[in-house]
């Protein structure tokens, strides 16, 4: 039963998919732009990084190639986000406002799963094999070589990770069904999202305990690349997947919740 | 002055918008930048990096934040496209007023509230800290930054209308902005300063606009660029506003050969 849920579920997300692939045919301009952006923000923070290590031989105890395999790991699960959910956030204010999100309610399926994954975005996908590349990158100049189990890890907790954070964003969404007018609500986990893309390592004691236990934002790319970088704990690997599935419940429990609170505006 | 007090009102309309930018997104951002500088220091043995000490340079990246918040554009000068695009251009050409003139002054007061929220702010809460971690403040500095960042804000305004106004050939130019946006974090010094780049890249940002935004006012700020220097700024940034006005204008006036204003 349950099996057949999932696999109808996966069918209907292959069906967005395709149907996103022949939307971004259409408009071929808009998908090089969105990968552009993307780019311009990983040569950012690529650059950023080469210029300190022009400094120094470590930060936090990492060396170039180890932070290079942090970039590389944080660039391959934001891009499996932007693939999968993001695009989503950026458009749910707008479903509430024109009242739109009736008609995903009305449908026989998941109200969560229609309202976060009806459109992929496909353009990312070009992300995720530029973060890959940083990735084997980094691994090679680290002279690390992680075995078939590392990174089985590394894939568990970046889904983990990617999970974490599509709680989060649809956390902060679900607040938008209560303001109504509330464009632009993805900014405030952006901005918090910005705690994410540096290691954990570089934050103070306390505070890295805060980022991982407490507001698990450290739990999304820091604590996965540690799986390839060989400094993960078994229970830190434990917490990163038993806080997803704590984050990912209560996300979908306050969005039913919220849900409930929803007045359609077109009717 | 009516345009003025339409954008301050417009402004006070998005208080959650405004919450977000000036108070999480400034204060996390700066923080973030701060922690990553900390543990740089910690890890060498090198006591400056780009002539700045550890404290020299966490007061260089709170401030330079702060400057780089205060530079920065919003949606009224990005709406410009979508006036373009959409056809509402027509009725700024009906009036006797520079549609670029109008851009910037709405976007001046849309920017007041933001501007008094981070001066308050900055008076609050950074002098005090600046004051118990023995940072020292350049109350001259401070001064000659005030006109270098008014300058800066007519810069990056400049900027953002002129890639608007390649809405005349472009159907969507949001992208554009972004990427400008995101590639001044670096350009404008917010994520670094200036003098830890390398010899080449420092002297190729030297002679670009970009370092008006944060860099050269928060450099004056902290007293890391000496307040003799603050003139030879002030002409630069007036002589960038001059090459900036000029490209926007030729590129207004050639994009307006191309539009077509239809209906009433």
């Amino acid at each position: 039963m349950i099996g057949e849920s999932v696999v109808r579920y996966l069918r209907l997300w292959a069906v967005f998919f395709r149907n996103c692939i022949t939307r971004e045919m259409e408009y071929r301009g808009h998908f090089f732009m969105q990968f552009m952006i993307d780019m311009v923000w990983y040569g950012v923070q690529v650059a950023l990084f080469e210029v300190i290590y022009m400094s120094t031989g470590s930060v936090a105890g990492m060396s170039r190639g180890e932070m290079m395999t942090f970039l590389g790991s944080m660039f391959v699960i934001d891009a499996l986000n932007m693939v999968l959910f993001s695009h989503n956030f950026w458009m749910f204010p707008g479903l509430i406002a024109r009242g739109e999100l009736d008609f995903y309610i009305i449908k026989p399926v998941s109200t969560y799963f229609m309202s976060f994954t009806r459109f992929p975005n496909v353009a990312s996908l070009l992300n995720l094999a530029v973060g890959t590349s940083v990735l084997v990158y980094g691994l090679m100049e680290a002279h690390l070589s992680p075995s078939i189990g590392d990174f089985a890890l590394f894939i568990l907790l970046a889904i983990c990770g990617n999970a974490i954070m599509l709680a989060m964003q649809s956390i902060v969404a679900s607040v938008a069904i209560f303001l109504v007018q509330a464009e632009g609500i993805q900014m405030v986990f952006h901005t918090f999202y910005q705690f994410s893309i540096r290691p954990d390592a570089v934050y103070g004691q306390l505070f890295r305990r805060l980022l991982v236990y407490v507001f698990p934002l450290a739990l999304i790319a820091s604590v996965p690349s540690r799986a390839l970088l060989g400094t993960l704990t078994p229970e830190l690997a434990v917490w990163n997947v038993v806080a997803s599935i704590l984050i990912f419940f209560f996300a979908t429990r306050f969005f039913t919740w919220a849900l409930k609170h929803y007045s359609g505006a077109s009717a | 002055m009516a345009v003025l007090r339409t954008g301050l009102s417009n402004s006070m309309e998005y208080r959650a918008n405004f919450i977000m930018n000036n108070v999480f997104a400034l204060v996390i951002g700066a923080m973030v930048n701060m922690y990553l500088w900390k543990a740089v220091y910690d890890s060498t043995a090198q006591t400056t990096i780009g002539n700045l000490t550890v404290w020299d340079m966490l007061a260089y990246v709170a401030t330079a934040s702060v400057c780089a918040r205060i530079t920065q554009t919003g949606r009224t000068e990005r709406n410009a496209a979508e006036e373009i695009r959409s056809g509402d251009l027509n009725k700024y050409l009906l009036k006797p007023i520079s549609h670029a003139m109008y851009t910037l002054v709405s976007s001046f007061s849309e920017r007041i509230s933001a501007l008094i929220f981070i001066v308050l702010l900055t008076v609050v809460v950074g002098i005090p800290l600046a004051h118990s971690a023995d940072v020292h403040i350049s109350i001259a500095g401070v001064v000659a930054a005030l006109p270098i960042l008014f300058l800066a804000m007519v810069i990056n305004s400049l900027m953002s209308v002129t890639i608007s106004y390649f809405a005349f050939w472009f159907d969507e130019v949001w992208t554009f902005h972004v990427v400008k946006d995101i590639s001044l974090w670096f350009l404008s010094g917010q994520l670094l300063p200036m003098s830890a780049l390398p010899d080449t890249a420092r002297a190729i940002a030297a002679l670009l606009p970009f370092q008006y935004l944060a860099y050269v006012p928060a450099g004056l700020i902290i007293g890391k660029i000496p307040i003799e220097q603050a003139p030879l700024y002030l002409l630069g940034a007036v002589a960038w506003i001059g090459v900036l006005s000029s490209i926007t204008a030729l590129i207004w006036h050639r994009g307006l050969r191309r539009f077509g204003a239809y209906g009433g």
